[in-house]
């Protein structure tokens, strides 16, 4: 019941993509039925370490975004893992509950945690109809934080952008004016002076990978369409610097979030590669694929840098991704 | 693959033709001496391919679950001892001991706990006490593994008292069968609370509403593969072939006794689909692995005869037997082409099933 609600958020935003100009690729490359298997028995891996590293109240490090995504990754496996499967779901989902209940009761007007709240609608909304079980903390609760938060106003977080926009779109449509406004943080973040690449937030200056690829997720999940020239620069960053053919990419700050919105972001475009500078076509679904079976260590945990030296944060996404990619064969 | 399928009927054919003309007498438990020397040279045919793709390294293909099934496979061939067969396999058995890990578990990296059991169950069948420390470790690993309190599982829960493979979260019953065999191998005592746990998850697979508290639960005593789950090709929550001797053989384990009705019951669905040309209900799919149950099951469970729900009656040894002699390669290995998916096509792992219902049915 999980994977068909995933499946159709999932298919209700490529739908809004293709809508607005999007056109699936005709090339493509599926993974060979031994990358497949791998793929496969790593996401049983990852899961098993997170099943492992839960804590006992269900949570992740006691992090309400973390927790929302890891149980997330369980509902969008391949296993379609749901309540009755045992206490590593029902945890985090009394966790989330529990929270979100706290959050509810806040004053209104206070948006002070407005990402938990979008995280944990997210989530929730995974498992229940997310028209009607999240009383608490309503859609017009988040509209009203998104449109009148000042912090988000005056210094946007392309990360927070794209989990305030998985939180808005649950049911498929996007306010008009929450698109605009989504639209107008993310033009402020695609920095042109550095090849239209996107920094996370306008403080930290630096345009990087990870920023990128989040910022193209969160343009398509905005509904700017493929032909758009937003769109057009962001793809073309990244196929510049394409890097999951690099082995020592995994060196580097972001990594996992990086192949996540990556992977997310082509997937809503519907194409199964991007062209370097040299006009090389990159298929990212058996690179991103290859490089995460090969860079999971023993325990089926990934450890990155930055944020991502966190095993937990780093394996959320790291598993998150191959799912997408396991989950969607290419025929 | 057709000529070679010609051919092996055609082998066995003659074999049996010719035990036939000498040996008319019935032997132990109505298995023809004819048949039963047939099924004798079966295995020494299939040991012979087995070990002719013995590596180096002590494994087979480099997989250690196969490799301990194999190992089994050999250990327990029909008529032989110990001291024959521990010098055949003695590198595979210093390999999987090799793999134990700190935590106990004997594996490489999938499937921990399947591999763990099946290690336990070769290691264990050597009779030497130089693997007792690892088989202990490994017991106490497994053992762990059963889902209950320690994970937050509370008895209501419908997974409580299962063990998987450790790759998927849900446990199943023939994970929680083969992890059973294992500890009952390691000799886990039988009053260990592990064992009435786990007689909460084999009542919770079985098509029984007397005993299972699942809604869906029917009750022609068969089992599905978990609680609420099953493969049999009609889908539902039917029961089928392999499970239910599965689910039989746990009860065994478990200390659940032939006059119990919970036993009674699956005795039952046995009766109304007994078979050896298929695996009910899911036709060709796992059919060595339901052969090896079928065997294992009715050597604890059964009688030499099994009455039919027509009233035919059956010597279910003479009916495997020759089944399984009607399916060998002239190579000496079984393999289902046809079943990929669940690794039928592996001909080591089929192998190594088929010797080893033939090893039960023998008397081993």
């Amino acid at each position: 019941m999980a994977m068909n609600r995933v499946f159709s958020l999932v298919a209700g935003f490529t739908m809004m993509a293709l809508a607005v100009g999007g056109v699936l690729a005709q090339g493509s490359e599926s993974l060979n039925d031994e990358l497949r298997g791998e793929v496969k028995a790593a996401i049983d891996r990852g899961l098993g370490y997170l099943r492992w590293s839960q804590a006992e109240d269900g949570s992740w490090g006691a992090n309400l975004g973390l927790t929302a995504m890891a149980l997330q990754a369980f509902t969008d496996s391949h296993r379609g893992y749901i309540e009755a499967d045992g206490p590593f779901i029902r945890r985090p989902l009394a966790y989330l509950r529990q929270s979100q209940s706290e959050i509810g009761a806040f004053v209104p007007g206070d948006t002070s945690r407005l990402l938990d709240a979008a995280m944990i609608r997210f989530a929730l909304g995974l498992f229940e109809d997310p028209a009607g079980a999240s009383p608490e903390v309503d859609k017009a609760y988040l509209r009203m934080g998104l449109v009148s938060q000042d912090q988000f106003k005056e210094s946007p977080d392309v990360f927070e952008l794209v989990a305030l926009l998985l939180a808005e779109g649950l049911d498929g449509e996007l306010d008009p004016y929450v698109r605009e406004l989504s639209v107008l943080a993310l033009a402020r973040l695609q920095n042109p002076s550095n090849d239209w690449g996107f920094v996370r937030t306008l403080d930290s200056g630096e345009v990087s990978a990870d920023a990128t690829a989040m910022g193209l997720f969160a343009l398509l999940l905005s509904g700017v369409s493929e032909s758009d020239v937003r769109v057009q620069r962001a793809i073309a960053w990244l196929g510049s610097r394409y890097a999951l053919t690099r082995k020592d990419a995994i060196e580097s700050a972001g990594f996992y979030r990086y192949g996540f919105a990556l992977a997310n972001a082509f997937h809503l475009l519907g194409r199964t590669s991007l062209d370097d500078d040299q006009g090389n076509a990159h298929y990212w679904r058996n690179d991103l694929s290859r490089i995460l079976a090969d860079s999971q260590e023993y325990d089926g945990r990934w450890t990155g840098q930055g944020e991502e030296a966190e095993a937990d944060l780093a394996s959320t996404f790291a598993t998150l991704a191959p799912e997408l990619i396991y989950n969607n064969p290419i025929r | 693959m057709r000529i070679m399928k010609i051919v092996a009927v055609a082998v066995v054919f003659c074999t049996l033709n010719v035990g036939h003309a000498h040996a008319q007498m019935a032997g132990d438990h109505g298995v023809p001496d004819s048949l039963r020397e047939a099924l004798h040279r079966g295995l020494d045919r299939a040991q012979s391919y087995l070990l002719e793709n013995l590596t180096p390294d002590g494994s087979w293909e480099s997989n250690p679950g196969i490799s301990a099934l194999a190992a089994t496979a050999i250990l327990q061939k029909a008529g032989t001892s110990p001291d024959q067969q521990v010098p055949r396999v003695r590198t595979t058995l210093d390999y999987l001991a090799g793999l134990s890990k700190p935590d106990g578990g004997i594996y490489v990296r999938d499937v921990p706990h399947y591999v763990t059991a099946v290690s336990i169950v070769a290691l264990a069948n050597s009779g030497s006490s130089k693997y007792e420390s690892v088989i202990g470790k490994a017991r106490d690993y497994l053992a762990e593994q059963v889902v209950d309190e320690g994970e937050g599982y509370n008895v209501e829960d419908k997974f409580y008292g299962g063990i998987g493979y450790g790759s998927d979260l849900r446990p199943d019953m023939s994970n929680l069968e083969m992890g059973m065999r294992a500890l009952k191998e390691a000799a886990l005592p039988d009053d260990h609370e592990i064992w009435d746990k786990a007689i909460r998850f084999i009542e919770r697979t079985q098509n029984f509403s007397e005993t299972n508290d699942q809604e869906w639960a029917a009750d022609d005593g068969g089992f599905v593969y978990y609680p609420g789950f099953t493969y049999a090709e009609s889908g539902g929550t039917a029961s089928y072939g392999s499970m239910t001797y599965a689910g039989l053989l746990s009860y065994s384990y478990a200390n659940v006794t032939k006059d119990d009705d919970r036993v009674q019951a699956a005795l039952r669905w046995i009766r109304e689909n007994y078979t050896v040309d298929e695996n009910p209900g899911m036709s060709q799919k796992t059919v060595y692995y339901y052969y090896l149950v079928f065997a294992k099951a009715l050597q604890t469970f059964g009688d030499d005869t099994i009455v039919d729900s027509d009233g035919r009656s059956h010597n279910w040894r003479e009916d495997l037997g020759r089944k399984l002699m009607e399916l060998q390669y002239p190579e000496g290995y079984w393999v289902n082409a046809t079943d990929p998916d669940y690794m039928q096509d592996n001909k080591v792992l089929v192998t190594a099933f088929t010797m080893m219902a033939i090893n039960h049915l023998l008397g081993n």
